[in-house]
């Protein structure tokens, strides 16, 4: 399972990276901006996208709308991951096409598991 | 002829007598001369005209003057007692001058007897006789309306009058009878107010009096009322037969026959009638209606003197009453300034007697001694010029009592005239109280006034139906920008941003319906064009000027910016500080799970100890967020009936691995079907909350149980444990942010101190309570309440 984490923190891409490939076993592709996202979404046809939404030039919504514009990648899964609190900033994310939203700050044992959780088609 | 006898040497010559009848016969008086044997020897034409002797005075000559006096003696009023005087004259051969006879017809005849003596032997005698009537009428005229004049003077009153004044004409005039009719009541009929009756006998006088004041006339009816009626005297020489005398049985009993009714004219019409009666049949004389015209005037002029005199008496009666009676004290003076004047109140407020006062000149009395100069000189001023400072107004000046205090008073005076000089009269009021009560209104006016200039909230009047601000303090003008008075006399819609105006120009009759009695956010605008929130209270009253509305008003500037500030700093907290917290959790919790390679067993421990307080790190952070939203109102609850079932298995469910971990078993009593009304994340969250707290505070083995009951309109959940309990002083602090009761427990077990606060505001957003109460045995009971669902469509 291939996720793509765009996030323009270095530590954070990081510690997501080394969580969910070696906690998750997952394989991992990093892009620092929205710009890079769109175009390794394009080119490596991942599994999942995480998203973060606070980022310089694109923010996370609008690389998501991005997303869901182009035909290669619409039917990508979006999960976010924000430091946003608020519920109804959490509704609002979620109400723009996302799967649903995962916060930080997380326990990296366990982000693997929750991303997965949300992968999974919905009872 | 005032000699004691007529001296006559008879000259035997014709011519001598020829010469004496000339004489006789040239004379205007009524002159008969006759000789001893009573024949006549010479007699004029008056004489005949008087005694109505048809013949010629040269026929008569020679003639019986016995048998003539026999045949004329009816021509006197009393003819038996005239033939005897005559007699009785004849007899005594004595000159008698002057004598007054009264004839039949009313006439006064006034007779001289003088017998005739030749050489000191009796010859005849000379009778002289001369109408006087009109002498006599006008004399005895004269002395009727002199007398009518005493006895109107003399009189008590208005009937005393009557009563004199008949008398006295009766006993000038020979009237038998007299009465006096005035208009009675309402004045459609005359009655007798007085009645006489003179020379006659006692019972006549009875029947006249009885007779007379028994009846009453209507205008027109009797004579009396003809007189009325007419207006003219009516004159009747046959009372006994006359159809329109009524009281015609004692007429004929009294032997009336000559009736006189007079109208008595006042200045404003008739006021009565006056009649005289008489038994001898008078014909009409216009003398005597003359008299009794004149009068009927006096009297009419004395009862309407006596009417004024008594009007007078009573406007002055009731004067008297009201200057008496009256709160105010009045005090008048004349034009020198003397006290004429000084009712009851006077006495009471100056404290001098009345009798003791009147006459003083008013400024020596209670004009306080440094005002007297000035009072002389504004009265002076008034009477020289006319001019008026104090007269027609209303004053206050100070008084002078008789104990040496001043009183203060509200003076008004009044100018009058009295006898053609000026007076003045002044009315005045202590106005000690009113002062007092001025006094305090404008203390507690100016207090009241302080307190809104200097209030730190702005507060603005409006006039309801205009629009206008009528009042503003300080605070509000620093608050819209304006200089002090600016704003007054301005529409409110100035103060208001143009956009809000509403466009049916109904604008502050729906921002006052919005407003009144409530505390509401607007947007005012500043003098400069600026505009900025405000809170505003508004209230309305009823004034003298109208409807009122007071518009408290609070600047929001600040507090609005202070609340973005937080905004700002709850942004903040949940970004800025979470990224770097997710580094560390993150980088903690990697290697923590030995993803990244082994630690030894000390690194492991610390690791552990960095990675537990991270976590509760963010859970501090997470607390902070949420009980800052929960007390802004930021975190909106949807209250909806849900079944309390899964609430309570989502709640354990998320303890399960710490209870586990503790060794504690979590028991549950739910009744089926129990249904609540409320948000059941937050309910969860709740619930989560009190069963951590148990289970921290439990020892290991130990058991919680929840349970859940109806507890009539709502639902109470409990969580009970068997923990060390809460100490007392406690129970009530440990529900307010950061509280844990000992410092020591949040080190030891963990937790931010905010739970309960959070657990309080969340229950208390669904009406509900939160508390804690000891349980039997030991341990706690937390409990909430949170409506029942039951009767709901369950969505």
């Amino acid at each position: 399972m291939k996720v793509l984490i765009i996030d323009d923190e270095d530590d954070i891409r990081l510690i997501v990276r080394l969580s969910l490939t070696r906690i998750g076993g997952m394989q991992v592709v990093e892009a620092r901006n929205g710009d890079d996202g769109l175009r390794l979404a394009r080119q490596e046809h991942p599994d999942a996208i995480l998203l973060d939404v606070m980022m310089p030039v694109m923010d996370g919504p609008a690389t998501l709308a991005a997303l869901r514009a182009d035909p290669a990648t619409e039917k990508i899964p979006v999960v976010f991951l924000t430091a946003k609190a608020l519920p109804r900033e959490l509704t609002y994310l979620k109400d723009l096409g996302s799967l649903g939203v995962l916060t930080k700050p997380f326990d990296p044992s366990l982000l693997p598991r929750d991303l997965l959780a949300l992968l999974r088609p919905q009872p | 002829m005032t000699t004691s006898g007529l001296i006559w040497e008879p000259d035997p010559r014709a011519a001598t007598e020829e010469r004496l009848r000339r004489l006789i016969e040239s004379l205007n008086d009524a002159l008969l001369l006759e000789d001893e044997h009573r024949r006549i020897l010479i007699v004029n034409q008056p004489f005949c005209d008087l005694f109505r002797i048809p013949l010629s005075p040269v026929a008569l000559q020679g003639a019986d003057c016995a048998e003539a006096a026999e045949q004329t003696k009816h021509l006197f009023a009393e003819p038996d007692a005239a033939l005897a005087r005559v007699e009785a004259l004849l007899a005594a051969r004595a000159p008698v001058l002057g004598e007054t006879i009264l004839m039949a017809d009313g006439h006064v005849l006034e007779r001289d007897y003088v017998p005739v003596f030749v050489e000191q032997s009796y010859r005849g005698h000379l009778w002289r006789y001369l109408d006087v009537t009109a002498r006599v009428r006008g004399q005895q005229r004269l002395e009727a309306v002199s007398a009518v004049s005493r006895a109107l003077a003399d009189a008590g009153d208005e009937e005393d009058g009557h009563q004199r004044a008949l008398e006295a004409v009766c006993a000038q005039l020979g009237w038998q009878y007299a009465a006096s009719f005035i208009l009675a009541g309402d004045g459609t009929t005359l009655s007798a107010i007085a009645t006489t009756a003179a020379g006659v006998d006692e019972m006549s006088a009875e029947r006249y009096q009885t007779d007379t004041r028994s009846v009453r006339f209507q205008r027109g009816e009797g004579l009396p009322g003809l007189a009325w009626l007419s207006g003219q005297t009516q004159w009747t020489s046959q009372l006994d037969t006359e159809p329109a005398f009524v009281r015609k049985p004692m007429a004929t009993a009294l032997g009336l026959h000559t009736g006189v009714f007079v109208p008595v004219r006042g200045s404003h019409g008739t006021l009565g009638v006056v009649e005289f009666l008489g038994t001898r049949s008078r014909p009409s004389e216009p003398d005597l209606i003359t008299l009794a015209e004149s009068i009927a005037a006096q009297l009419g002029q004395f009862i309407d003197r006596r009417r004024a005199e008594a009007r007078v008496r009573e406007s002055e009666a009731r004067s008297r009453a009201i200057l008496d009676s009256a709160l105010d004290a009045i005090v008048s003076i004349d034009f020198a300034g003397r006290l004429t004047e000084f009712n009851p109140a006077a006495e009471r407020l100056i404290g001098f007697r009345r009798a003791d006062v009147l006459g003083l000149p008013m400024a020596q009395v209670f004009v306080p001694p440094e005002l007297r100069e000035a009072h002389d000189r504004g009265m002076a001023r008034h009477l020289r010029t006319g001019e008026a400072r104090v007269i027609g107004q209303r004053v206050e000046m100070p008084v002078l009592c008789a104990d040496g205090t001043t009183v203060p008073v509200e003076l008004s005076i009044t100018r009058v005239n009295r006898d053609g000089l000026p007076a003045f009269t002044g009315v005045m009021r202590d106005i000690r109280d009113r002062k007092a009560r001025e006094e305090a209104l404008a203390a507690s006016e100016a207090r009241t006034r302080s307190v809104i200039e200097h209030m730190l909230e702005g507060l603005i009047l409006v006039h309801d139906e205009t629009g206008v601000i009528s009042h503003v303090n300080a605070a509000a003008e620093r608050m819209f920008g304006y200089a002090p008075g600016e704003m007054v006399g301005q529409h409110v819609r100035t103060l208001v941003p143009e956009a809000q105006h509403d466009e049916s120009g109904d604008y502050l009759a729906t921002a006052t319906a919005r407003a009144m009695g409530a505390t509401t956010e607007w947007h005012g605008r500043r003098k400069d064009g600026q505009t900025f929130p405000l809170e505003l209270q508004l209230t309305a009253f009823e004034t003298v000027e109208g409807r009122l509305l007071a518009g408290f008003v609070r600047d929001l500037s600040e507090r609005h910016a202070v609340e973005r500030m937080k905004k700002q700093f709850v942004s903040t907290v949940s970004h800025e500080l979470r990224t770097p917290l997710t580094s560390i959790r993150g980088s903690l919790g990697l290697l923590a799970t030995g993803a990244l390679g082994d630690l030894s067993p000390d690194a492991a421990r610390i690791l552990n100890i960095a990675e537990r307080n991270v976590i509760r790190l963010v859970a501090l952070i997470n607390d902070i967020l949420d009980l800052e939203r929960l007390g802004t109102g930021q975190l909106t609850m949807t209250l909806a009936p849900t079944p309390i079932g899964p609430i309570v298995d989502r709640a354990i469910e998320a303890v399960a691995a710490t209870a586990a971990a503790q060794q504690i078993v979590i028991a549950v009593e739910l009744p089926r079907d129990l249904q609540v009304r409320g948000d059941a994340d937050r309910l969860v969250q709740v619930l989560v909350n009190l069963l951590s707290n148990a289970i921290k505070f439990s020892t290991a083995g130990a058991q919680v149980l929840v349970q859940a009951a109806r507890d009539g309109g709502v639902v109470r959940v409990t969580v009970l444990d068997r923990g060390p309990g809460v100490p007392e002083e406690w129970r009530e602090t440990i529900f307010e942010p950061f509280r844990q009761v000992e410092a020591s427990d949040s080190r030891q077990k963990g937790g931010t101190g905010l739970g309960l606060a959070i657990c309080r505001a969340i229950v208390q957003q669904h009406d509900g309570q939160l508390g804690m109460t000891p349980r039997e045995g030991g341990g706690s009971a937390f409990w909430f309440t949170v409506p029942s669902g039951d009767g709901e469509v369950r969505e």
